[in-house]
């Protein structure tokens, strides 16, 4: 909640001062309520809240995308430094929008959200106000428009088929169907899921490379964050055909299309694609919140040591061979940019690697091999742009002088770039969260777990033991014993018995509501005679550890 | 029922304007004409559910509209200074 | 058993000396990088002295992979390791200042040699198998580095090689019994997985055994590799091209015992295995009997120690295979004081000899060394087992726990061990005995040589009695200390006379063969030798063909296939570069679709919304 507090105040507080202000003012403004927001995260981490009757939830979904999503905005906000107020204002905004955006069940206000953080964009994207810059954001502009538009009638069909305008609501019908899908085409707009990825690779060419950087990173976040509440339905042969055509498309066409490319920017574009896809592999078990959490902070970090690179070579183009020898010309930019490359390729030690394997093991769990073989194929062919551009990185040789502009004369990109004010990232600003970045991508690909905790309620719950060993050798684990699963019980009064860790206290819950709380003995067993008489029907018995959301449960019917 | 009928026929006029107008302003209108068929199917939904948040829910998606324009009316109008033209046909700098 | 942060300390102490001496050694003037190494390896022994001295030490990163604790523990049995590795380890240092003097590899020699530390204490420390994996990994690396530490000769950088590929084929072993293990158990931390298997000191109702089995089968396939147990013992003696201190360490008293320490760690698979345990026993007893009739033959005074550390192994996985775990520990212990001294003795000689490694240019070394002289008869009469001393204690107790599983097995180690007491007399006899018969002019070591192996020596005299048979001393210090990290089963002691006639038969034929070898290999060094001598000689010298057998077996069919698969290769690799320039091109025509038109986007998006609906909705 004082998430939404800081970032909103912040906004409405800085449209105003900016006025007055220089320009520096502002930034550090901006950047200090996003440094704020990540702290108060971090302070209240794992804490739920629900508000405004429920259109804005804190969870672990809304914590953990919007840590991902607000890192990204830091980032753009530190390196990016620009003459005018506006920038860091702007975005400012879609980090607000990005917040709700990770916070809300709700349809209409998603759309909202969207709309908050999508139309600073548009005019970020134009920022360099030069030819591509004006051709980005109005391809971005008249696209994202007509998704929004796309999303809006999903909305609508949502409502008319189940009266209800909460995203995960279990409906049926081929209106539902059609809403539900309407929904996941206009968020795969955002994170650039083929076949709505195309404004994707020119918006990033076009836009100032911060702004690419956001847009690679928190967007994507903000987006997924939304998927994986929408997608939150039991009835996975509603969306899983549709979602499943998207990823494959998206795999083949993001990493074979980025073969051909010649221009960093635009490669790094083509890659989103393809990580788009890899995470998407994650929505379909349902509990791939952390993988996905865990991939798009791996992400954020190693496309955003890319993009920032690039950013302090030039906010303009950047085509391969600029890029040749930078480890000996500029030390910190070539290992800044080795390591998020060799961590985009998915390579141990990186943090890479461990998002790709999390969300592999999570597509193998929904059992989809084929995206999985698919995604295995695609991502051989992904080292191969990668690490062709590594190899220019640490290559021997000066880069050629076709390659450099002279200062002065330039090409229109770069002429532009004075006129949008945006500085290149240079200095020591710039060059910590180089560092601190690298150094994360590092520690997370040595240490994966630590990164994975920040997503999980509960740390690893969702890597099952394999089902072959029979959970009662298995310690400390606990069951309802008595009565059995499918039980038909005559009504009256009846006593439930269990297993559990000597001395734990274990809650005990009715068809989602909680009933009671027992001790289990030093024995390991406990029972519970039922505080009140259980009604005629269907009854789901279920233990839980406090503060866990799932446990074995029995299914009992009580009859006459 | 029929209503329903008459917002997918909006919707896909809309939708046909984007694919045909070739300045950016009319694919623009052509965007919000697909916006208002939604608010039309979430209007006549709000009657089928008798519900009043569906109503509640199209005063706010004009007020996204408005904020749409805003932004890119001033798009446009930027591009025009610069470029004298608005066509969407010639924006091709960026490809590949 | 605390958790503290220090137990990661120990290994972190010789891994900072390995990175400051690897970045910086160089610049660092001669002594200072060998005495860095040698302070922080003894900083290890004490801190994990000090620890276990409070009740062992745990330590562990939860979440390090998914599913995986990055987790150590001190507990006894790794304790008695730490000082094994850590002690000697530090005791090797120490003599490598000496011994390395004015090479010009100085500093990075102590680099890699607190490099083989750390990882030997990951190894040992590790309490979950990815860990030790680590550290089995990173001991074969150092092996490989300073095997190969002199690489400018061809014939060492390739016995490197060979050590590292013959290990491979162990290492297979040991990611497959993993494999097996967390497919079945889900977890690979080695408590854990203790916990689940045998939580009472007994295999848990409804355990699959058959995959107990098959985990612990291949583990034992790893144990192999690292051991040079046969079939796969081909590659220690052609590591001795190390240098003389590397032997010492690696080659005698520490990686190669990591076969037997990791049977003894997972005593809870073995325990109540007979199958897999009987092949244990195998493997040991033939790898005892070749190693020592192998030491026969050979000429270089380096392989002759290396082989009887083949034939000692082999006593130390009998051990463990009948399932008397801390006896096999026991032996470690007493291995790696005799059998260090023994190589750092023969380091000495060489030392004095200006690099002469053949035994038949040596000789009369008693007049010239006269401290190393004491050494090397310690040493080799603790190897040969003269009763009292830690040799005979420890392989003893190994004789009196296979007599327990079969007599048979009891007559095969007894007889072993009279060849062992002969061929460490033919080692003593040829370099020490006689006259000399070289032409250089030997001269004894410095101190800094030779105080290690006075420590050395006590060890060797004394180390044995902690471990006692319980006739003489009816609870030792060892066995019940270490049983507390063990899994094993309990089982009837043998009868007092029974016991009494076992230490008097070993003792006896120890005597015995040690007299009639140091008579017996006079005649060899004045070159009065039976016929059939020399001919067994022959073939023990050429190890009974098993490189001969390898190359006919293995290599030569492994090298003609791999000259049809260069050939193949040349047609594959084209098709290869068909694919990538066929993905190549497909993805320039995909990348072709995004043509810049903005309308043509907005189609392909209304288009994919409509057939995603569509999709939706027939289905």
């Amino acid at each position: 909640m004082i998430t939404l507090y800081i970032l909103g105040a912040a906004s409405t507080v800085l449209t105003l001062l900016g006025f007055f202000v220089p320009a520096r003012v502002t930034r550090w403004l901006a950047t200090g309520s996003v440094a704020a927001s990540i702290v108060y995260l971090f302070f209240t981490w794992g804490q739920r809240q629900t508000a405004f009757g429920g259109l804005y939830v804190v969870d672990p979904i809304s914590q953990g995308f919007t840590l991902v999503a607000l890192l990204g905005v830091l980032w753009a906000l530190l390196v990016g430094r620009s003459e005018k107020w506006e920038f860091s204002l702007l975005l400012l905004y879609a980090a607000t929008g990005m917040h709700f955006m990770a916070s809300s069940p709700n349809l209409p206000v998603l759309l909202i959200a969207l709309e908050v953080f999508s139309l600073p964009l548009y005019v970020l994207a134009t920022w360099r106000r030069d030819e591509p810059g004006f051709e980005a954001g109005l391809k971005y502009f008249l696209l994202g428009a007509l998704s929004a538009a796309i999303f809006l009638y999903g909305i609508a069909l949502h409502f008319g088929a189940t009266g209800s305008f909460n995203a995960g609501v279990q409906g049926s019908g081929p209106l539902y169907a059609a809403a539900l899908l309407l929904i996941l085409g206009a968020l795969a707009f955002k994170v650039s899921l083929v076949p709505f990825h195309w404004w994707t690779p020119d918006v990033y060419q076009g836009s100032p490379t911060t702004v690419s950087l956001m847009m690679a990173t928190a967007v994507k976040a903000a987006g997924f964050a939304a998927l994986v509440r929408v997608l939150n339905v039991q009835d996975q042969g509603l969306w899983g055909l549709g979602l499943g055509a998207l990823i494959a498309l998206t795999v083949i066409f993001g990493n074979l299309g980025a073969l051909a490319q010649r221009e960093s920017k635009r490669l790094l574009a083509y890659s989103s694609i393809a990580h788009a896809g890899y995470v998407g592999l994650g929505l379909y078990s349902g509990t791939g919140t952390a993988a996905i959490g865990f991939y798009l902070l791996a992400y954020l970090l190693s496309t955003g040591l890319a993009f920032a690179v690039l950013a302090a070579i030039s906010q303009g183009d950047v085509p391969y061979e600029r890029l040749r020898g930078l480890l000996y010309r500029k030390p910190l930019l070539g290992v800044a940019m080795g390591v998020g490359l060799l961590s985009l390729a998915g390579l141990p030690p990186f943090a890479g690697f461990w998002g790709k394997l999390l969300v592999f093991l999570e597509a193998a769990k929904a059992q989809q091999w084929g995206l999985l073989v698919l995604a295995l194929l695609t991502s051989a062919v992904a080292a191969y742009y990668y690490l062709r551009l590594f190899n220019l990185v640490v290559a021997r040789g000066e880069a050629t002088e076709a390659a450099i502009p002279a200062p002065g004369a330039g090409t229109p990109v770069l002429a532009g770039q004075s006129a949008g004010g945006l500085s290149l990232a240079t200095g020591r600003l710039a060059a910590w969260p180089l560092v601190i970045a690298s150094a994360l991508v590092v520690l997370l690909g040595i240490l994966p777990g630590l990164g994975y905790r920040l997503f999980s309620p509960t740390p690893f719950a969702a890597l099952s033991r394999p089902a072959s060993t029979a959970p009662a050798t298995l310690p400390a684990t606990f069951a309802i014993t008595s009565p059995s699963d499918g039980a038909e019980l005559r009504a009256g009064e009846f006593s439930l018995q269990g297993t559990g860790r000597a001395g734990e206290t274990l809650e005990v819950w009715d068809s989602g509501s909680r009933i009671a709380e027992v001790r289990v003995d030093e024995r390991g067993g406990w029972s519970l005679v039922l505080p009140s008489l259980p009604g005629v029907g269907e009854h789901t018995y279920q233990v839980r550890r406090p503060g866990e959301g799932e446990g074995p449960s029995v299914r009992v019917r009580i009859v006459e | 029922m029929s209503w329903l009928v008459v917002s997918a026929l909006l919707f896909t006029i809309g939708a046909y304007g984007v694919l045909s107008r070739r300045t950016a302003i009319l694919v623009f209108l052509s965007i919000e004409l697909m916006l208002n068929a939604a608010n039309l199917a979430l209007i006549a939904f709000a009657r089928q559910w008798g519900s009043l948040d569906a109503q509640v829910v199209t005063l706010f998606v004009i007020a996204i509209a408005a904020a749409e324009v805003a932004v890119g009316l001033g798009l446009i109008v930027a591009i025009f200074r610069r470029r004298e033209t608005t066509g969407v046909d010639e924006l091709r700098g960026l490809r590949g | 058993m605390q958790e503290t942060v220090l137990l990661p300390l120990i290994i972190l102490l010789p891994l900072l000396g390995f990175a400051v001496l690897g970045l910086w050694g160089r610049r660092l003037p001669e002594p200072v990088p060998g005495v860095v190494a040698s302070a922080l390896v003894l900083g290890s022994l004490l801190l994990g002295l000090v620890l276990l001295g409070q009740g062992g030490a745990r330590w562990a990163v939860e979440d390090w992979i998914p599913g995986v604790p990055l987790s150590f523990v001190l507990d006894n049995l790794s304790g008695l390791m730490v000082m094994v590795v850590a002690g000697v380890g530090f005791l090797i240092h120490v003599y490598a200042i000496g011994y390395m003097h004015s090479d010009p590899g100085f500093s990075r020699f102590f680099s890699y040699f607190n490099l083989f530390i750390a990882a030997m204490l990951v190894l040992v420390l590790g309490d979950s198998l990815p860990v030790v994996f680590i550290g089995w990994e990173g001991v074969g690396l150092a092996s490989y580095l300073l095997i190969g530490f002199w690489y400018t000769e061809r014939v060492n950088a390739d016995s490197a090689r060979k050590a590292f590929i013959v290990n491979r084929i162990g290492d297979l072993g040991f990611l497959l019994g993993m494999g097996v293990l967390w497919a079945h158990f889900g977890t690979l931390s080695i408590s854990e997985l203790r916990e689940l298997i045998a939580p009472e000191g007994e295999f848990a109702v409804g355990i699959n055994v058959a995959a107990v089995s098959l985990a612990a089968f291949l583990l034992f396939i790893g144990a192999i590799g690292k051991s040079a147990q046969v079939p796969l013992m081909v590659w220690l003696p052609d590591a001795m091209a190390g240098p003389t201190p590397v032997s010492a360490l690696i080659h005698a008293a520490t990686m190669v015992t990591a076969g037997v320490y990791l049977l003894c760690r997972n005593s809870f698979l073995y325990f109540d295995l007979p199958d897999v345990s009987f092949w244990v026993v195998l493997i040991g007893m033939l790898t005892a009997l070749y190693g020592a009739l192998c030491a026969f033959g050979q000429t270089d005074i380096k392989r002759i120690v290396a082989y009887s550390t083949l034939s000692q192994l082999g006593y130390m996985f009998v051990a463990a295979g009948v399932g008397a775990y801390w006896v096999a520990m026991f032996h470690v212990l007493t291995h790696a004081f005799f059998k260090a001294l023994l190589f750092m003795s023969s380091g000495a000689v060489i030392h004095a000899l200006g690099g002469e490694q053949d035994v038949r240019k040596m000789g009369g070394m008693w007049n010239y060394l006269p401290q190393t002289r004491i050494h090397g008869l310690v040493g080799a009469l603790a190897l040969g087992g003269l009763p009292l001393l830690s040799g005979f204690w420890s392989k003893d107790a190994i004789l009196a726990a296979s007599y327990e599983y079969s007599a048979l097995l009891w007559f095969v180690m007894l007889i072993t061990a009279a060849l062992t007491a002969l061929y460490s007399m033919r080692w003593f006899v040829l370099v020490f005995m006689g006259k000399y018969r070289g032409h250089e002019h030997p001269h004894e070591s410095p101190a800094v040589m030779t105080w290690p192996n006075h420590v050395l020596t006590l060890g060797s005299l004394f180390a044995g009695f902690v471990g006692l048979p319980y006739v003489v001393q009816s609870e030792n210090l060892l066995e019940p200390w270490l049983n507390k990290a063990i899994v094993h089963h309990e089982h009837e002691k043998l009868p007092v006379l029974d016991e009494w006639a076992l230490i008097l038969v070993s003792a006896v034929v120890a005597l015995g063969a040690l007299y009639y070898g140091y008579r017996f290999f006079q005649a060899e060094a004045a070159g009065r030798l039976p016929a059939w001598f020399t001919r067994f000689q022959e073939a023990s010298l050429r190890s009974f063909y098993a490189d001969d057998v390898y190359n006919a077996l293995l290599v030569r069919p492994l090298k003609s296939l791999a000259k049809i698969l260069f050939d193949a290769d040349g047609g594959l690799l084209g098709g290869f570069w068909w694919l990538g320039s066929a993905t190549g091109n497909l993805g320039a025509l995909l990348a072709r679709l995004e043509t810049g038109y903005l309308r043509f986007y907005a189609a392909g998006l209304l288009i994919a919304a409509v057939l995603l609906v569509l999709v939706g909705v027939i289905r």
